[in-house]
């Protein structure tokens, strides 16, 4: 083994091994960038035209009003409002993995640090405006800040989202910085479009890897890597006090706060691994995210799906010994034989003991498994927020039937479309970001595979190696 | 021409529909109905008379009310005696406001003898309330909240915000830093 890491090439001293890396994986960055192809394009086309109807179903809403929708009265809050949730709750993923694991000296993270902060990103320009379009007068949304009471929940929670866009936007752009100025100096060579160099150039800040410019980007990158954290902790906390500060059945609870934490990281983790999978295949990155990655991330999934069980236990069991009145009709919509009985059985059937088996039992041959408990974790944890939101409203102090009135909730078409639109919309988002810059951090993959060695950062540099050789003796030939 | 015949059909039947309403009118009269304080057997009373053609009205059901901000709160019911007195107890124990007054209303049921009615009189009596210097003090249910919450989110604001500025700065640093080393070259 040389001083890289690397089993198997006992010829390659680690200086040129370095070199190597460092030219596959700019040519790699690159390659990851070249035109989608006709299947991307045509994904690329799927997705606009599901985000065009979204809008246009939106305008629909905006001018009928909400009685498009099945939001009434009683069910004020339904699919918009598990969307928001959701998405926020997707957003904790670029914490997760990129700042507590940057803090934590972690150096696996490097080549999935990029991708976790843009999903961070774009869960929030998705999730945010989910809470506009929840409401009847969207023009009157200034009224919150301009009327906006300082003892309201719902002010800390546009306060906290602000301060974390805002953090998230600033933390993926500096870790961007380095391959932004090395994209700029190769791009030449690479005869690129001229406005793409401009813009790498613009954002890049004339980075040189001077002495003085590194430690001003580790600071800055340190900084914000210790900041976000506790902004992004406060976010979803805000969301669940929200809830909790509320006194209906199912919401008025304490353990709300890290309850909704520690979801929100479950989610964002499951989301991060199914990215993961997805860039793997479609751009070829299987040296960059490999099996390692997987086995880790699907190790730290576990622990969170198992502290899941644990608060969703606790939370319903303290609830059912209670028996209050009120809770016990809460508990009966959730647990009997209706339709919230089934998502919710069929949330804990699929989206929490199923994964928790397939990621106790990982296989070494195929990450399938753990991909497949991140698809049903997703799932399970979009229909946990719908069954956190719904059923309570269903549910007020005084039974609405008293007054005549039997509320129900079926989400309309427009919910629906308004709903794929916004999927279609991050999931569109990705794709172009992963077209415009390099999904995998270059600068920190190939820093950590030249300071602590490919081993530890889970690289496959054997291989890189071997391509950079391939590539010289091609161009030999 | 044809609407000229209904036009003047309608005006025709108007005409003498009109005083038969008239003679139900002035079969049944309106009572009149004055509201006063009293005290019987030492116990603070509140008193309507009715009276029509001033003389009083024996048997006529009272209805008292006395008015609050979001409509009339009911005080009780008794029927008049052969003076055309109905009498409750007065309320003691209902707030009137700074100057201590309130409005109470009598209404008096229609029966064959007479119309229905109702009468008003502002009288004191009423607990007097003091208007609060501050009556919106910061709480968590007031426009104001309170001291302590201000403090916590302008501190964790400003620590966060104050956070970003200086990463902002080392940006700067770094920008400078690349126009520097640009001159030097």
């Amino acid at each position: 083994m040389t001083a890289l890491g690397i089993a198997g090439l006992p010829e390659a001293s680690g200086e040129g091994i370095s070199n190597s890396v460092r030219s596959i994986a700019e040519r790699d960055a690159w390659r990851m960038m070249t035109g989608p192809g006709w299947r991307g394009c045509l994904w690329i086309a799927g997705l606009v035209c599901i985000c065009i109807l979204g809008v246009v179903v939106y305008i629909h809403q905006l001018l009928f009003g909400l009685e498009v929708t099945a939001l009434r009265d009683h069910v004020s809050w339904g699919v918009y409002m598990t969307n928001f949730v959701f998405f926020i709750g997707v957003s904790h993923a670029g914490t997760l993995i990129s700042a507590i694991l940057r803090v934590t000296n972690a150096e696996w993270r490097r080549p999935i640090t990029r991708m976790a902060e843009a999903v961070t990103v774009f869960a929030l320009v998705v999730g945010a405006p989910m809470v506009i379009i929840d409401m009847g007068r969207p023009d009157r949304i200034l009224n919150v800040i301009v009327h906006g009471r300082l003892s309201s929940p719902i002010l800390w929670d546009v306060v906290s989202i602000a301060t974390y866009v805002c953090g998230s936007l600033m933390y993926l752009y500096i870790a961007m910085i380095p391959d932004l100025a090395l994209l700029c100096r190769s791009a030449p060579a690479r005869s690129q479009p001229g406005l793409r160099i401009r813009l790498y150039r613009l954002l890049s800040l004339g980075y040189r890897e001077g002495p003085e410019q590194r430690r001003l980007l580790n600071r800055a990158l340190a900084t914000m890597a210790v900041i976000i954290i506790p902004v992004a902790i406060s976010v979803h906390t805000v969301v669940s006090w929200i809830f909790g500060m509320t006194l209906r059945p199912g919401w008025h609870s304490t353990i709300f706060g890290p309850y909704f934490v520690i979801g929100a990281i479950f989610s964002g983790t499951a989301a991060i691994i199914l990215a993961m999978a997805v860039f793997r295949r479609t751009l070829g990155l299987q040296k960059y995210l490999t099996h390692e990655h997987f086995r880790k991330l699907g190790t730290l999934l576990l622990v969170l799906n198992l502290l899941y069980m644990y608060f969703t236990v606790s939370e319903y069991l303290t609830v059912w010994y209670g028996a209050e009145t009120v809770d016990q009709r809460l508990l009966d919509h959730l647990m009997d034989r209706s339709s919230y009985g089934y998502l919710f059985w069929g949330m804990v059937c699929c989206g929490l003991f199923l994964p928790a088996v397939l990621l106790a039992f990982p296989t070494r041959q195929s990450i399938a498994p753990i991909v497949l408990a991140t698809v049903l974790i997703n799932v399970g944890m979009w229909a946990k927020r719908y069954l956190i939101i719904v059923p309570t409203m269903m549910t007020p102090y005084i039974p609405a039937e008293a007054g005549g009135v039997k509320p129900s909730y079926v989400p309309t078409l427009t919910e629906w479309a308004v709903t794929a639109g916004g999927f279609a919309f991050f999931l569109l988002m990705f794709t172009l970001f992963a077209k415009l810059f390099p999904i995998i951090s270059i600068w920190e993959t190939v820093e950590g595979v030249e300071e602590v060695g490919a081993r530890k950062i889970g690289v496959e540099v054997g291989r890189m190696v071997q391509e950079a050789r391939a590539e010289r003796e091609m161009q030999h030939a | 021409m044809p609407e000229l015949v209904v036009s003047f059909v309608l005006v025709l039947s108007c005409v003498c529909r009109a005083p038969a309403v008239s003679s139900q009118e002035s079969a049944v009269q309106q009572p009149r109905i004055s509201i006063a304080e009293g005290v019987e057997e030492g116990e603070r009373m509140l008193v309507a008379t009715v009276t029509l053609d001033s003389r009083p009205v024996e048997d006529a059901h009272v209805a008292f009310y006395v008015k609050r901000t979001f409509g009339l709160l009911s005080l009780g019911e008794e029927e008049t005696l052969d003076d055309g007195t109905a009498a409750i107890a007065f309320p003691d124990d209902l707030p009137g406001g700074p100057t201590g007054q309130l409005q109470f209303i009598a209404k008096v049921s229609a029966s064959e003898a007479h119309a229905e009615g109702m009468g008003r009189a502002t009288l004191g009596g009423g607990l007097v309330v003091r208007i609060l210097d501050e009556p919106f003090p910061r709480a968590l249910w007031a426009p104001r909240a309170p001291l302590a919450i201000v403090l916590a989110i302008t501190i964790l604001l400003a620590g966060v915000w104050s956070t970003y500025c200086f990463v902002f700065v080392q940006l700067l640093g770094i920008r400078r830093g690349a126009s520097v080393t640009g001159h030097q070259e």
